[in-house]
């Protein structure tokens, strides 16, 4: 969603335009996973449903079929425009067959995805991409035949990127050019965010392994207390009396507490683990952009060694008046203009990272303090049905 | 002594036993007994097709002791055994009946409390049957509150991590603001954790109970089969007494129709007799014992049963209580957490 002020703290799938009418705005759900195919070819495909009222966007509301690999030729497409930003990240692509379609992992994925989309479309500079517009807008037919067409070519330029920087700190290796020895900027401040970003992804991994064996537990504790509940009944049953009746209670309170530990599992994989899970990838997503900036420095060191060993040149040849100085002129000039080029990339590059650094910092405050609040609720409410549950028998037993 | 010894012994008596009673000129020919030997239903566990024809007395016997179990005479399954318990003193009652031998007055009455105890014991197996199942719950159930807890706890550990490298870290307002909510989250979380593994120790220490009574099942069964045990010897010596008479009345009779004297059948006579007052005797003690049993098999029951319901309701108090007091805990630090992080709630929640 786009609201005309600076982005909204927190990005969700949940529907309701924060702008008042005659605003611009627009607003993607990314709605419906229907399984299509058989087997191995079989796939997910989702609704998304764009409401807008600017005129871009073929408003007030236009439905497309989407699924995932459309979504990552968006990615991939604004990862190679627009160096610089950090691209909103993908959820997994999943390489194992038998989870893939449970219930859970489609909800999971469809939600990433309407997140993902409405970050793009909330971006001050991504929004305006032509690539989402025909992601938003565009038939199924020819989305299908972009994105195959162009299929072959990104699969290997972002395995490339990814491939490379494993190591952004220390082996930038240029494979092309065959130099050995990496060209870093020697920044301290650069070097000191590098380290931060690094640490940071660790620090992140373990909370997210934390929070899934959380919700291993709360599951584990669900199914024994309804086990638990169950054997009291039988032993109730067994006793009779008003012990027997006792136990049924106590029996039957367990199973319904049973149930709430489970809700409260899947509420904690949605809005806990989840967000977490993308922290992580948008610390990869700015690890990404760390490679790019990388490669754009290590071209404006070179191109501006070229240059000056091409100058240097050509001033010998203009002392010995010689006919190829022309030539050399030329040459020196087009190099001069390649590496000018370069240089603004790569400054354009950092001055970009420094404003997405900023988002990213806020963003993330709002996201984890959204996760952290929904999690002090949701516990809250549980530890209360868990207490009432359990009072509701204490008249019994007392009178026993 | 050992199980399978007792029960072995228990086989060879029972089948003595039955021996005997198809012998019996009357018992022999009863149609209880021709019931009890034939019906396949009998107890889940007698089969016809097990049985080996005795040569000897023409009649189908039982060659396994599948109606023994666990050292408790028709104990499995409870119906069965019931069935199976009246059938023998359906048969006694026709040996008494038919022989008209010393038809001691407490007879009848051995029916009936027969009947009471069984219904106890059938009770008693239910009981111990569902204590097993609990038991084995109640265990997994401590275990899952003590991983919950000691999970809670890690968690709010690494959380305090991620704090602290952020403040260090932080180059920015947003970046502090972060790490301080984290901390907070971190600092609930630890806390939460600890009141987690003291409810389950207080949790471990209610649902001992269960534990307990599930381990008295083993001595209340050693009683029962005393019990079993010391009437079997009863029944077993009043057979003896009947096939010992059975002996005399054919000596007599075969003496009678020779004139004269015999010297060897008086005497033998006179052997058996004397066989008959040493094990009249030995049924007497046996009597004594069974009784003597039956009273404290009773009062143990009574004893038992009323200290179990005591427990028990005391276990279910405490167990409730102690979830009812953490719980409230908890949640009142949950939700002090979520108004310190309101400001972070989706608007319009």
């Amino acid at each position: 969603m786009i609201s005309t002020e600076s982005d909204p703290p927190a990005e969700t799938s949940s529907p309701g335009p924060r702008s008042p009418s005659g605003q611009p705005f627009v607003m993607i759900s990314v709605t419906e996973p229907v399984k299509m195919g058989t087997g191995v070819q079989s796939y997910i495909s989702y609704r998304v449903i764009t409401k807008s009222n600017m005129t871009e966007f073929e408003g007030p509301e236009k439905i497309v079929i989407r699924r995932y690999s459309d979504f990552e030729w968006l990615h991939d497409k604004l990862a190679e425009k627009y160096k610089g930003i950090f691209i909103p990240p993908l959820p997994e692509k999943s390489a194992v067959e038998k989870f893939r379609f449970s219930a859970e992992f489609i909800e999971m994925r469809r939600q990433a995805l309407d997140v993902f989309i409405n970050r793009i479309a909330s971006h001050p500079v991504l929004r305006k991409s032509e690539d989402l517009r025909t992601f938003l807008l565009e038939e199924e037919e020819r989305m299908e035949r972009i994105r195959s067409i162009e299929a072959g070519i990104f699969s290997k330029k972002s395995s490339d990127i990814f491939q490379m920087f494993k190591d952004v700190q220390s082996k930038v290796s240029d494979v092309v050019l065959g130099k050995e020895k990496p060209v870093e900027e020697s920044d301290p401040e650069y070097e000191k965010l590098k380290n931060y970003i690094f640490e940071l992804e660790n620090h992140l991994a373990e909370t997210q392994k934390q929070a899934f064996r959380l919700v291993k537990r709360h599951r584990d504790l669900g199914q024994s207390l309804g086990d638990f509940g169950k054997a009291m009944k039988l032993l109730g049953a067994c006793e009779g009396e008003s012990l027997g009746k006792a136990f049924s209670d106590l029996g039957s309170k367990g199973e319904i507490l049973s149930l709430k530990l489970q809700k409260e599992a899947h509420n904690l994989l949605m809005n806990f683990e989840e967000p977490l899970k993308d922290y992580v990838r948008a610390v990869q997503s700015i690890k990404a952009t760390m490679a790019d900036r990388a490669n754009a420095f290590r071209q404006h060191c070179e191109l501006a060694e070229t240059t000056k060993l091409k100058e240097i040149n050509l001033d010998k040849l203009m002392l010995m008046h010689s006919e190829r100085a022309r030539e050399a002129e030329i040459d020196f000039k087009e190099s001069k203009a390649d590496s000018e080029e370069a240089t603004k990339r790569f400054e354009a590059i950092v001055k970009t990272m420094n404003e997405e650094l900023a988002r990213f910092q806020e963003q993330k405050t709002a996201d984890l303090g959204l996760a952290f609040h929904e999690f002090a609720k949701g516990q809250a409410k549980l530890a209360h049905d868990i207490a009432d549950a359990w009072r509701g028998v204490l008249p019994k037993l007392e009178a026993l | 002594m050992q199980r399978h010894e007792f029960v072995e012994q228990r086989r060879i008596a029972l089948e003595k036993y039955l021996r005997r009673l198809a012998a019996h000129p009357v018992v022999g020919h009863s149609e209880e007994l021709r019931t009890f030997l034939r019906a396949p239903a009998l107890t889940s566990s007698y089969s016809q097709t097990d049985s080996e024809v005795d040569s000897e007395e023409g009649l189908p016997v039982p060659s396994r002791p599948q109606v023994v179990r666990d050292g408790m005479v028709g104990s499995v399954p409870a119906k069965g055994g019931r069935d199976f318990f009246g059938m023998f003193s359906n048969i006694k009652q026709t040996v008494v009946n038919g022989l008209g031998v010393g038809g001691s007055v407490a007879v009848p009455k051995l029916l009936e409390e027969d009947k009471d105890f069984l219904v106890k014991k059938a009770k008693v197996l239910d009981l111990s049957q569902q204590l097993t199942t609990i038991s084995q719950q109640a265990e997994t159930l401590v275990k899952a509150q003590q991983d919950m807890g000691e999970t809670m706890g890690e968690m709010g550990m690494t959380f305090v991590k991620l704090s602290k490298f952020e403040t260090e870290q932080s180059k920015s307002e947003s970046q502090t603001l972060r790490a301080d909510v984290t901390r907070q989250f971190a600092l609930t979380a630890v806390k939460v954790s600890r009141l987690q593994r003291a409810l389950n120790s207080q949790t471990v220490i209610h649902l001992d109970t269960l534990h307990e009574y599930l381990g008295l099942m083993i001595p209340i069964n050693n009683a029962f089969s005393d019990r079993a045990n010391a009437l079997n010897t009863v029944q077993t010596l009043s057979a003896d007494i009947m096939s010992l008479n059975a002996r005399i009345n054919k000596l007599e009779a075969a003496s009678a129709k020779v004139f004269g004297q015999d010297r060897t059948k008086t005497s033998k006579i006179e052997e058996l007799r004397e066989n008959i007052r040493f094990t009249e005797d030995a049924k007497n003690n046996a009597i004594r014992q069974y009784e003597r049993i039956k009273e404290n098999n009773k009062s143990e029951l009574q004893r038992i049963e009323k200290e179990r319901r005591s427990d028990f309701q005391a276990m279910l108090k405490g167990f409730v209580n102690s979830q009812v007091t953490y719980s409230q805990r908890m949640a009142v630090e949950w939700e002090k957490l979520a108004e310190e992080t309101k400001q972070y709630a989706r608007p319009g929640h």
